[in-house]
């Protein structure tokens, strides 16, 4: 019988159409999982290319830091070795004039020398004022920040790619379980193998609308100029124009509206914008509500951006903490210690927000934390400041909420005895009859105490701006705290400055005894007017040998002479005032003729006329190096110059030999003693002797 | 109870040429399917050789980079060093000058004392001027003398230049270069992950062929497949 071969005939039990449709979908699969890879590949090579670019702007930004920080040190040396040829000028200049006269050659010789010399130098130096080095050092470092703002562009990128990358790993894994059910379906017959089937294909479907959604996501993008116009920003605000940085910022934003660190730096420089300190605290606590409110925004806006330095989330969290949303204050500060849990502030912003809402374990226990990292702090000067910025932000709270009273109170008393370790325990001391005055553009507070003559008080002062109307919280004025020992159970503090121009406003001062408030004058704090002239600032410094206040509306001349500051009233040219220094040169004669002649000299070029007579007082202030103030002795003549203008001539010659003068012109007598009152009041010569013991 | 109906064959017999035509057609797209997946793995091993390069060229821009940054700051601390150097030698060198008109003017006022002193203090200076230019700058880079020969201008460009040539480590190197050619790596490789998705596209339609009933369409399938194999093999390998 001849051999049958059966036809090779696919004899398919079940639904043949079920096999074939289930082979083309399972390679669609195979194709669509082919090009997941392809994409998991590519956001891989972005990532690894965004990384390493951003490795290498963060190495070209510190290079550039160094090239800056060198620059930057030798216009310093070139600029104080300017400084220091002035003052040799000077110095030969003033020899000059109060020499005898054979010798006054010599000395005009060195003093031409040494201009010469200061204008040899003067092409290598691109700063010719300490304003100019602060705007020269904030341009060269906009280079570095540039580098820095890129690297966190492109690590964010970088982040994004990774993600991206991450996602279809995902996708793939699941759609690998997909392929496992369809596969599997095919080894059951009957309806069984659509309930492993059709989940399968769901399943395969389901990846396509993820990998869609993962591939149309978008990625860290931000132009460069935006970059820039940040690090523009920051160059502004170092320079002190905030308002300029925060157009820039603004300009920023408006290229790049996902671009963190611009919402981040806006959010502190709104903030800053609107703060009114006087008390030269780099910790600055309280600003005017609108900026306030836009510091906040702007804040927020920058932490959902993802931005998460621990300085920038603790001052938002202190932010959201002054506008009295203390839960949101207090979840920022903690968040903001997740990330540097050593810095003193950062713990002190948490600490208060836990206060403010009364919460009174978590508080003191975060502010033990405090205090244990501050006493480790061998800057004295910071940790001062540290502390008078924790206590201003507790009277923040103490003005925001009356449930803690107590409690912040405590915390105030173991800042203050941490600050201040005077080792008192006197519980039982009281005091009587504060009393709060101002002297010379200085405070001092008197008042009987039941301490003995061993207790050491300490004297915290707090101060309020005028424009805050005599509402809101004060600030501490560290400036202006002493300690003091009682002398036959009466206190009468050393008189101190709020800054170079104690400006007008409330003057609070807190007693204590060790951590104990033992007497204050917080019913009636002391109210000091503004000045008669307007508001203030300050003028001068250790290159001129004077300090001094001068009204805003007060210009200086335009070619200052070395040595010397003067101003004169743009809406009034009659009113000027001149303070001058010099050293004397080689005399017999006594001070108190030096002044009289020093005096006359100045009578004598002015040609005044109707001279009243000379009349010695202690119209100047001096401070020694060790910061000690001294009461100068003076000659003062007033004068009428031919023009009829009123003129106050004041000297002093001190036994160092140096004269000091200062001459004040005003059109009527009333306007010369404003004058006198306000701004010779405010002079403090430097580097004068120290007071015979 | 009957036997089980069992078809009968009797009578019909395939020819072997054409039994033989299905088979191979059959095979051979199988042995295509296999060649296709054995060319994906080839592709997928160079693609990954590829970026591992890729990652090596990354690792060496980055070492050049701090390199050229040391460099760059070691050259600025020199020049800023050479630069103060030379403004104290400026001021020095014009020191003397007007130290020695001070002194002819004192010796004719009558002062003998006092113009020998600035004269003393005039040679003195001279000598630690010229001390301070031989220990600290060359005085190739100096230019632009005034009436009284004292210098002007340090050439800080030129210095900075020179003193770039002159660290030859940091001369050498190139990271942007570097970079780019990562970056050019990188982009081969991708390139090759990307004509996978074709092979892919290949095994799907000869998987169809594989399934498909109608002979005709096996063969079209096969063939474009085939197609797109050698199409995106070329490519991938030559084009690369």
């Amino acid at each position: 019988m001849a051999e049958i071969e059966a036809p090779e005939i696919e004899v398919e039990a079940d639904d043949p159409n079920f096999r074939r449709v289930l082979a083309i979908v399972v390679v669609l699969i195979t194709l669509f999982a082919a090009c997941l890879a392809y994409l998991h590949e590519q956001n891989g090579n972005l990532e690894d290319r965004a990384a390493r670019d951003a490795q290498l702007a963060s190495i070209r930004g510190f290079g550039q830091q160094v090239a800056a920080s060198t620059e930057s040190q030798f216009d310093y040396k070139i600029f104080v070795q300017q400084q220091l040829l002035q003052r040799r000028q000077l110095v030969a200049a003033s020899r000059e004039r109060t020499t005898d006269s054979q010798f006054a050659s010599v000395y005009q010789a060195d003093a031409q020398r040494y201009t010469d010399l200061n204008n040899t130098i003067a092409s290598d130096a691109p700063v010719k004022t300490n304003d100019d080095y602060n705007a020269k050092d904030a341009s060269l470092n906009v280079s570095p920040d540039e580098s820095r703002l890129t690297q966190q562009v492109l690590s964010n990128r970088a982040n994004d790619f990774g993600n991206k990358s991450d996602a279809y790993v995902a996708i793939l894994t699941v759609l690998a379980v997909g392929l496992f059910l369809i596969g599997l379906s095919l080894t059951v017959s009957g309806r069984g193998r659509y309930m492993l089937a059709v989940p399968g294909i769901g399943i395969a479907i389901v990846c396509l609308a993820w990998s869609a959604i993962v591939t149309l996501g978008s990625v860290t993008d931000i132009p460069q100029k935006a970059v820039e116009l940040t690090a523009q920003g920051q160059q502004k605000q170092a320079a002190g124009d905030l308002q300029g940085a925060i157009d820039s910022y603004h300009q920023a934003i408006q290229l790049s509206s996902s671009f963190g660190p611009a919402y981040a730096r806006l959010s502190d420089a709104e903030f800053e914008n609107g703060v009114s300190n006087t008390t030269g605290n780099q910790f600055e606590s309280i600003s005017k509500p609108d900026n306030l409110k836009r510091a906040i925004e702007a804040g927020d806006k920058a932490l959902s951006l993802g931005e998460s330095n621990p300085a920038f989330v603790s001052s938002l969290g202190f932010f959201h903490f002054a506008a009295g949303d203390f839960s949101q204050a207090e979840s920022l500060s903690a968040q903001a210690l997740q990330g540097n849990g050593e810095f003193p502030p950062f713990i002190f912003n948490l600490g208060v927000a836990q206060a403010a809402q009364n919460e009174k374990s978590a508080a003191l226990a975060t502010y033990k934390k405090g205090i244990d990292i501050l006493k480790k702090e061998t800057d004295s000067g910071l940790r001062q400041q540290i502390v008078s910025a924790a206590l201003t932000d507790l009277e923040i709270a103490d003005a925001s909420t009356s449930k803690a009273k107590d409690l912040i109170q405590q915390i105030k008393g173991e800042l203050v005895d941490v600050e201040f370790a005077t080792n008192t325990d006197a519980s039982d001391t009281t005091i009587d009859g504060l009393t709060v005055r101002d002297d010379r553009y200085r405070l001092l507070a008197e008042y009987d105490t039941s301490a003995d003559d061993t207790t050491v008080l300490t004297n915290v002062w707090y101060f309020r701006p005028i424009d805050a109307g005599g509402k809101g919280p004060f600030v501490q004025a560290f400036t202006l705290d002493t300690t003091s020992t009682p002398s036959n159970g009466h206190v009468s503090t050393t008189p101190r400055e709020n800054g170079p121009c104690l400006p007008g406003g409330d003057y609070r001062v807190e007693i204590y005894a060790g951590s104990k408030l033992v007497g204050s004058n917080d019913d009636s704090p002391f109210h000091l007017p503004d000045s008669g002239l307007g508001p203030l600032t300050s003028e001068g410094g250790d290159s001129v040998g004077i300090t001094m206040c001068r009204p805003e509306n007060w210009d200086p001349p335009p070619n200052q002479e070395n040595g010397s500051l003067s101003f004169a009233n743009r809406d009034d040219p009659n009113e000027s005032i001149v303070s001058f220094s010099f050293p004397i040169g080689t005399t017999t004669l006594a001070t108190s003729d030096l002044q009289t002649i020093a005096v006359d000299s100045v009578v004598q070029s002015d040609a005044l006329t109707g001279v009243s007579a000379p009349q010695n007082g202690f119209e100047f202030l001096g401070r020694t190096v060790n910061g000690t103030d001294v009461e100068l002795p003076t000659t003062t003549v007033t004068g009428q110059l031919p023009s009829g203008v009123l003129e106050r001539i004041t000297t002093s010659v001190g036994d160092d030999g140096i004269v000091r003068t200062v001459v004040i012109r005003a059109g009527n007598s009333d306007r010369l003693n404003v004058i006198r009152a306000e701004l010779i009041n405010s002079l403090r010569f430097l580097d004068v002797p120290e007071p015979n013991p | 109870m009957t036997d089980a109906v069992v078809p009968s064959w009797a009578g019909v017999r395939e020819s072997r040429w054409y039994r033989l035509r299905r088979a191979d057609v059959k095979l051979v797209i199988a042995v295509l399917i296999g060649l296709v997946s054995v060319t994906g793995a080839v592709i997928t091993w160079r693609s990954s050789k590829l970026g591992e390069n890729a990652t090596d060229k990354d690792r060496q821009a980055i070492a050049e980079t701090v390199l050229q940054e040391q460099s760059r700051a070691n050259v600025e601390t020199v020049l800023r060093n050479e630069q103060e150097a030379f403004s104290q030698y400026k001021e020095d060198l014009a020191n003397v000058h007007l130290l020695n008109q001070q002194a002819d003017n004192l010796a004719s006022a009558g002062f003998t004392v006092e113009a020998a002193m600035a004269r003393d203090q005039a040679n003195e200076l001279q000598r630690v001027a010229d001390n301070l230019q031989t220990l600290n700058f060359s005085i190739d880079y100096v230019a632009g003398f005034d009436d009284n020969g004292v210098p002007t201008t340090f050439l800080v460009d030129k210095r900075r230049e020179d003193l770039r040539r002159d660290d030859d480590r940091a001369a050498r190197v190139q990271p942007d270069q570097t970079v780019a050619q990562a970056n050019t790596l990188r982009s081969r490789s991708q390139r090759l992950e990307g004509w996978l998705i074709a092979l892919v596209f290949a095994v799907v339609l000869l998987t169809y062929a594989t399934i498909t009933r109608r002979d005709i369409l096996r063969v079209y399938l096969a063939g474009a497949a085939v197609v797109i194999y050698i199409v995106a093999t070329v490519i991938a390998f030559v084009g690369d």
